[in-house]
């Protein structure tokens, strides 16, 4: 399968799931919880990481959080359409700074922008994501961002 | 005064999320990065040290340990393409250490840490395939492994190729106010692009098993700190090693570690050591990956090119890791996934244990997906004190789902009973227990008050308010898919 045809693919399954479930919006993912849907999105797009690793992670996730079939293609093929945008910002990080010895102002701001454009589109997956869910399967994806975050405000270990 | 104040102030723009400090000098590239962490840094750097990728090549060589050298700051990659930190001197202790015990309140994250053990010899030359641990850590947040160390926090950090330990740290939190030391959202062992076990200083792109850490990936002492949310793979011994108190392990996925078992001990891919107390080990998911499954698996050369190792006394026996190797006072262990371990789900008190309470309940978060202790190639809990072992004073074990392992759900040899708050006598609130081989719980020289649970398909649950229920419920339908051990050669072993 070529990479149009996935991201076809991966936005009718997200469509699929949303009127199965025909739920109510849920709150947009907080940043809080953007810090594990971040880590998790990263993970499965799987630049920096071994297919085999890959789907050791994602076979977790249904131990981890509950997710059904439906629930599991839903994450698995949002991590898939941030993959061609991690890929696109790698390809164009390397031509800005590609040759240079340090890099100048303006190439600082245009590496920052496309960070800033990865970011956007982790925000818009995880809310995705987030509507394309249970409820309860929300919840529980939202936990790791508030634990952590408890974890490391109040010293209780996320209890 | 008022000058430097407004200079400051007007210096901040916001870009990318994040601050941009105008006004200081950015870090451009190895040199300066240690300029900017080292104690006069901040003057000229700010409080964020940002290191952006290497122009010229994949990773930036670090040929001097990077000293962290005050508090406060955050230490990050980016922006733009990852930002891989490699070692490039064979004898260096450390990529990244620190000045001393007073450096703390230190963030670092987005960043590779590239141990290159294969960079100076494969196949066991260089650092390849060490045989001593804690000679070299990639990741070293305190001074010295016995000395106290300040708080860290590395998150979204990727480790790989350690030549032996990945990460140390230490740090005491309070318990109140101020956190330990903390690892979240990191990955150990992934693969990735460096150079490998085989292909020279080529750099390809690593399997798992090939980028594996050579001995513990996390290692944390201190208090109040922890691990939460990592996925830690392939590490030769532990892939979490706990030796403090009031430590966390929580949420994170450990697969395969024992893979090199570079120590010559099965052992267990999470461990708490003997002097560790009050740990919460919580909603893990811990898979064994049924290795190695035979003695020629185990004798076998392994994907980073070094050979198998002999246990202390120099025989070569199967080593069979389990998932969980419990030492110490006081931990709760709830409602982790325990599995395909070649040996048992988990071992505790195998050097000293007390008071300890085993759930498949999260009692922080009873809306938790439910886990079991399942498939292992041994008992699932296995609680072994006298004649054996020492003192194991105190079990409490609630609710817990153990089913189709190699032996007993629950084995208790010579568990005495402890009347600490809140109790540890045993078996309380049911439990759930199918398909194990020797039925759901034997003992030997061990007489807990609560030895008999009325069933072993009810239990009692939490609602979502933290409420235990009334009366006994059915243990739950499971619909997914059921682990069943691998075929493992082994005679006792049915499958």
């Amino acid at each position: 399968m070529n990479g149009s045809k996935r991201s076809i693919y991966s936005v009718l399954l997200l469509f699929l799931c949303l009127t199965c479930y025909g739920q109510t919006s849920q709150a947009p993912a907080t940043v809080n919880d953007l810090q594990y849907f971040r880590f998790m999105l990263t993970t499965i797009a799987g630049l920096d990481s071994s297919p085999d690793a890959v789907k050791m992670v994602e076979d977790s996730l249904i131990q981890h959080f509950g997710l059904n079939d439906e629930e599991f293609a839903v994450v698995r093929a949002a991590g898939q359409q941030l993959k061609p945008l991690l890929q696109q910002l790698r390809q164009s990080s390397t031509s800005i700074a590609q040759g240079k010895v340090s890099l100048s102002a303006a190439d600082s701001a245009a590496l920052a922008a496309l960070d800033t454009q990865r970011e956007a589109r982790i925000a818009a997956l995880s809310n995705q994501i987030l509507n394309s869910v249970r409820p309860a399967t929300a919840d529980r994806l939202r936990i790791p961002g508030q634990v952590l975050s408890r974890a490391l405000n109040s010293a209780q270990g996320g209890k | 005064m008022p000058r430097m104040i407004t200079l400051f102030v007007s210096s901040f723009l916001w870009i990318s999320g994040g601050f941009v400090l105008q006004g200081y000098q950015s870090v451009t590239d190895i040199n300066s990065l240690a300029q900017c962490i080292a104690a006069g840094g901040g003057p000229t750097y700010g409080m964020t040290c940002q290191l952006p990728a290497n122009p010229n090549a994949y990773a930036w060589p670090v040929y001097a340990p990077l000293v962290i050298g005050r508090s406060g700051i955050t230490i990050q990659g980016g922006p733009g393409n990852p930002v891989v930190l490699r070692r490039a001197t064979q004898n260096m202790v450390s990529i990244m250490t620190v000045f001393d015990s007073t450096i703390t309140n230190v963030t670092i994250q987005n960043l590779t840490f590239d141990g290159n053990r294969y960079g100076f010899g494969q196949n066991g030359l260089g650092i390849s395939c060490q045989r001593a641990q804690l000679l070299q850590i990639d990741l070293f947040l305190t001074p010295d492994f016995y000395l106290p160390g300040g708080s860290f926090t590395v998150k979204w950090v990727n480790f790989i190729n350690s030549p032996d330990t990945a990460l140390f740290m230490a740090g005491d939190g309070d318990g109140k106010t101020t956190a330990g030391s903390t690892v979240a959202m990191s990955n150990f062992g992934m693969g990735g692009w460096g150079i490998g076990a085989y292909g020279g200083t080529t750099e390809h792109n690593e399997s798992p098993q090939e980028s594996a850490t050579r001995f513990t990936a996390v290692y944390i002492k201190g208090s109040y700190g922890g691990a939460y949310y990592n996925n830690i793979f392939n590490a030769g011994t532990a892939g979490i090693t706990l030796e403090g108190s009031h430590q966390y392990a929580y949420g994170n996925l450990l697969g395969a570690n024992r893979y090199e078992i570079s120590d010559g001990v099965g052992g267990g891919q999470l461990t708490l050591y003997p002097d560790s107390s009050y740990a919460s080990v919580v909603g893990n998911v811990i898979n064994g990956n049924c290795w190695p499954s035979s003695l020629s698996q185990y004798l076998s050369t392994r994907a980073t090119g070094c050979p198998a190792v002999p246990d202390q006394y120099g025989r070569w026996i199967w080593q069979k890791p389990n998932g969980v190797d419990a030492n110490g006072i006081g931990h709760v262990f709830y409602n982790n996934e325990i599995e395909q371990h070649m040996s048992g789900g988990m071992e505790v008190n195998l050097a000293s244990a007390a008071q300890i309470t085993i759930s498949s309940i999260n009692l922080w978060y009873p809306q938790d997906t439910l886990r079991y202790i399942e498939a292992n190639g041994y008992n699932g809990i296995n609680l072994e004190g006298p004649p054996a072992y020492p003192a194991l004073q105190g079990v409490r074990l609630d609710s817990v789902f153990v089913r189709n392992n190699a032996g007993a759900g629950v084995r208790l040899v010579g568990v005495l009973d402890s009347d600490f708050p809140p109790g540890y006598l045993g078996f309380i609130n049911g439990y759930c227990m199918t398909g194990n081989t020797s039925g759901p719980s034997t003992f030997s020289g061990a007489h807990p008050t609560y030895s008999s649970p009325s069933t072993t398909t009810q239990y009692l649950p939490l609602n979502p308010n933290g409420i235990r229920a009334q009366s006994l419920v059915a243990c739950p339908a499971y619909t997914g898919n059921v682990q069943v051990p691998a075929p493992s050669g082994d005679p006792t072993w049915h499958w």
